[in-house]
């Protein structure tokens, strides 16, 4: 299902993906409203279809959905799944507990069942095929038009985005300062990467939550990511210890990063940064 | 830390958003106020499901919040920037870690909290009958752990060796 502006666009690229039916409504309701229209939707034609599994991003928009309609359809819902499969009649998924230090399979026990799949859990494969578009027949009650999204800021103005950066160069506390990021973005313009942060500088104000990787924001899966004064929490590593390579620069030997690192560097990374950015650049131009 | 009374739940998440929003409809509130996850689950589904079952609009990942009267207004996180969303209450929200610095319970807060009412109820006086758990556990096990690699002290050659790593890496 596709809901919104460019439902119709998005039909086509999932059709891309596999998808054999896409219902799709650009009824501007679903983008002015938080969460009641689309709970709405996906409940009446859950009555018509009756699927045995409904499946969404762990996103922050669809996960207010999901948990509407759960608690509508009365349905098993597992939330931040790392996989889904069939299993003795119900549904089975992986999910990190703890900020991703444990990892439980929880079970849905009822029909339907709702699971929601954290990102870049799967690589997206293109297969070529088109899905057919339905017209979703469902009018939006004024009772649902509640939650009224009266104004959209964007705060970021990043070149790359985060999640698709071949690299991504984070910095968390041990950067010292705000006024210290530039000498990641300028390694990050360096490179053609983005830059990231960790929660606690994202919390202290330092930068926008639009930046923040781990659990609460942002997962990303690069070829390189460098974590620049980050200690390695958990709820940090979860959204990057996918990464293909990972460059750790921390002035503690014992922080939890370097022990995930493929290189950890122990120093000083206001003087490591730049004279990286310079090397990168001499390389580049040389 | 301020509120006046404290009640206790847990559960599954739908269940907990049950007994949650019983109790919540005895007080008849104004506005729910929740965090947007737990830690230990992080499910976030508790929030949106307490809205539904108290059939309140919910304004959620808020940064900041201002009440005018029936008017509630938030300030809602999203990947780029944020929204204004606005609704009439009741209303159900949910707040950002970053949305305040808990205060210090100070020592005449911690005595006052003694003689504060906290109520025990239980989910059958509540009318939610617990019935079969919607999701089950069939196990948990350590997450699988990175290989650790190398680790080098900085004696001036760091940068060499992460450039090689980098070109190893065909990024650069």
């Amino acid at each position: 299902m596709a809901l919104g502006a460019g439902a119709k666009t998005a039909a086509s690229t999932l059709g891309k993906h596999g998808a054999k039916v896409v219902h799709v409504s650009e009824d501007s309701a679903f983008d002015d409203y938080v969460a009641e229209p689309a709970t709405d939707a996906l409940a009446s034609l859950y009555e018509k279809e009756k699927p045995d599994l409904i499946l969404f991003g762990f996103t922050p928009d669809s996960r207010e959905v999901a948990g509407r309609l759960a608690a509508r359809l009365g349905a098993g819902l597992i939330s931040n799944a790392l996989d889904v499969v069939a299993k003795d009649g119900g549904f089975v998924a992986q999910v990190p507990y703890f900020g991703g230090a444990k990892v439980a399979s929880m079970k849905a026990n009822g029909k339907p069942a709702i699971v929601l799949i954290r990102p870049k859990s799967f690589e997206a494969s293109a297969k070529g095929g088109t899905a057919e578009v339905k017209q979703l027949d469902v009018k939006v009650g004024d009772g649902s038009k509640r939650a009224h999204i009266a104004e959209r800021v964007v705060e970021a103005s990043e070149k790359v985005k985060l999640e698709e950066a071949r690299i991504v160069i984070s910095g968390g506390r041990g950067m010292g300062g705000p006024q210290n990021f530039p000498l990641l973005e300028e390694l990050a313009n360096a490179l053609g990467g983005a830059v990231g942060a960790s929660r606690a500088v994202v919390d202290a104000g330092w930068v926008p939550y639009s930046m923040q990787v781990g659990q609460t924001g942002k997962s990303v899966r690069p070829g390189v990511y460098i974590a620049v004064g980050i200690s390695g929490a958990m709820q940090h590593t979860v959204g990057m210890k996918t990464s293909k390579i990972i460059i750790a620069i921390n002035k503690d030997a014992e922080a939890p990063i370097m022990k995930m690192a493929d290189l950890g560097v122990v120093g000083d990374a206001l003087k490591i940064v730049p004279a990286l950015t310079a090397a990168v650049k001499a390389k580049k131009n040389g | 830390m301020g509120p006046e009374r404290a009640s206790l739940a847990g559960a599954d998440a739908l269940l907990t958003a049950r007994v949650l929003a019983a109790a919540i409809k005895q007080e008849e509130p104004d506005l729910v106020i929740c965090a947007t996850e737990s830690y230990d689950g992080s499910t976030g589904m508790v929030p949106p499901m307490l809205a539904e079952l108290l059939g309140f609009p919910q304004l959620t990942f808020a940064k900041k919040v201002e009440v005018d009267g029936s008017t509630v207004k938030v300030h809602r996180q999203t990947a780029d920037g944020y929204q204004v969303v606005e609704a009439s209450t009741p209303a159900l929200i949910t707040v950002t870690a970053a949305i305040a610095e808990p205060r210090y319970a100070s020592l005449k807060g911690i005595m006052a909290a003694r003689s504060k009412e906290i109520k025990q109820v239980a989910a059958s006086e509540l009318g939610v009958e617990k019935g079969q758990p919607a999701e089950t556990i069939e196990g948990v096990v350590e997450a699988e752990a990175r290989k650790a690699g190398e680790v080098i002290e900085d004696d001036g050659s760091a940068v060499e060796k992460i450039v090689q790593v980098l070109a190893a890496a065909k990024v650069l």
